[in-house]
């Protein structure tokens, strides 16, 4: 007879498992994702301690909603919606001057002057990172276009998995994902030139 | 619009209908705007597809394109591209939206500064204890059950008893529970005997069953014909079906040349096969029992 290991075990079976009271099976899938929800939390706020943070905001809020999990969706697109509206929560509720800055200046489709400043080739030859460009440019997107860049280009989420995930239609997720690759190529054209420039 | 997509129509049905191709592999000629005189001669058409137009048509469909999620058809994927081969300005728009998409797949995964599973695990603990109860696996299936009850006792169980005599145990249950009772199973062996009675103690039961096994072995016989052209499983299949076939024929010889004599025979099988059954059932059930240390 074939043993079953707790790593071999899929998503559905590891939560039921949880909801007969097995805690150990909730560790297992804390394990097994929790390097994902850390980098979305991440990428989100921008942080590593509030990322932190969240990570076991999110466990505890799915541990505690366990039961309502209906498995339409996998286990991972679930803790990803739960995760990514703690960050928009969090960033709205925060205010910090580096939200404000934003909410006040992309919503209206402007760039901001700060971000053009940063993004100069003086700049990026003393951070020496391209990486780091892009990850200050993702920072600067409004809540609702970074999330959508960073499932899609991070996480590696199809636009229907989004969807899923955020509670919107899809055709809004190609909307808000074309937006967000247009304010980041404006805010990108330094890198993007040295890219084609390195060609 | 409807002129422009009577347009794309006629030019594969001119590729399709003409086979040229020539034409085919020259994207170039897909990339010309539609000639007004396949058009409507009204202005607001003759607009609607001029070059400026067209170009803000194909950089509408360049993010799906780069993509490529599917939306667009291989044809029109071959028109945007033939389009972007003589059209610079689109073709700009395209290298760059494949340049910050490549940009953006350069990002990596962080590492995790410390493994959270501890700390959320005591959080759990600490802030919603007992929330979901110990309780019994849900029985969904005799599969579900064992594997439910293996990674119960590979985490829980360590001084009881080892856990390969609990999975025994689960395997046992889950087999007990999911066939017959012990009366049933004897109701049900009692109805095999007595209709075997029914046929053996008449004349046209036992013609029905020789002729049965007759059919059986002209079965066998196909089967093992249709495999003998198989090397090694020809051979197999062959010997094996050579054994049961003999052996139905003297079944069969039995039941149609034996007469009342079969009915005494059949009665010592019937004595025979109940004393094996019972004494396998009591050794199990002892078995069982010295296992779970008589729980």
């Amino acid at each position: 007879m074939r043993t079953v290991s707790l790593l071999e075990q899929t998503d559905a079976m590891l939560v039921r498992q949880t909801l007969c009271g097995q805690a150990n099976a909730y560790n297992t899938l804390v394990q097994r994702y929790q390097r994902q929800v850390y980098n979305l939390a991440y990428r989100m706020l921008g942080n590593a301690e509030d990322a932190g943070d969240l990570v076991q905001d999110t466990f505890l809020r799915a541990y505690g909603a366990l039961a309502s999990f209906r498995q339409d969706a996998s286990f991972l697109t679930w803790l990803y919606k739960i995760a990514s509206n703690l960050c928009i929560d969090l960033l709205r509720s925060r205010k910090t001057r580096y939200a404000l800055s934003l909410d006040a200046e992309t919503d209206e489709g402007r760039e901001p002057a700060a971000d053009s400043r940063s993004s100069a080739p003086e700049e990026i030859a003393v951070r020496g990172a391209v990486q780091d460009v892009v990850h200050h440019a993702i920072q600067n997107l409004p809540e609702r276009y970074r999330v959508v860049v960073i499932m899609r280009h991070l996480n590696d989420m199809s636009v229907e998995e989004i969807a899923q995930a955020l509670d919107l239609p899809t055709g809004t997720v190609k909307t808000h994902l074309f937006r967000a690759r247009e304010m980041l190529r404006g805010r990108l054209r330094p890198v993007l030139e040295m890219e084609a420039d390195g060609k | 619009m409807v002129a422009y997509a009577r347009y794309w129509k006629w030019k594969r049905m001119e590729n399709k209908y003409e086979n040229n191709p020539e034409e085919r592999q020259e994207w170039g000629a897909y990339a010309t705007p539609p000639p007004t005189f396949h058009l409507n001669s009204d202005k607001q058409e003759v607009q609607q597809n001029s070059p400026a137009t067209l170009c803000v048509r194909v950089q509408e469909m360049l993010p799906s394109l780069v993509d490529n999620d599917g939306t667009i058809r291989p044809e029109m994927a071959a028109a945007l591209f033939a389009h972007l081969a003589v059209c610079p300005t689109c073709a700009k728009e395209f290298e760059e939206m494949q340049r910050t998409v490549a940009v953006l797949n350069t990002l990596a995964l962080q590492p995790l500064p410390m493994d959270f599973s501890g700390v959320i695990m005591h959080r759990i603990e600490l802030e919603m204890g007992g929330l979901y109860a110990k309780q019994a696996p849900p029985a969904t299936s005799p599969i579900s059950q064992v594997q439910t009850g293996e990674s119960y006792a590979t985490e829980h169980i360590t001084d009881f008893a080892t856990v390969s005599q609990l999975q025994h145990t689960t395997v046992e249950t889950s087999v007990t529970q999911s066939t017959l009772t012990a009366w049933q199973r004897v109701v049900a062996l009692g109805a095999f005997f007595a209709t075997l009675l029914v046929f053996l103690s008449s004349g046209w039961g036992r013609a029905t069953l020789g002729a049965s096994l007759q059919t059986a072995r002209g079965w066998l016989r196909q089967i093992a014909q249709a495999t003998e052209e198989i090397p090694l499983l020809g051979w197999v299949t062959g010997q094996a079906f050579s054994v049961i076939s003999q052996s139905l024929h003297l079944l069969e010889e039995t039941y149609r040349t034996l007469g009342a004599s079969a009915m005494k025979g059949l009665f010592v099988d019937v004595v025979v096969a109940t004393t094996v059954i019972v004494f396998v059932n009591g050794r199990k059930s002892q078995a069982r029992k010295a296992s779970t240390g008589g729980l």
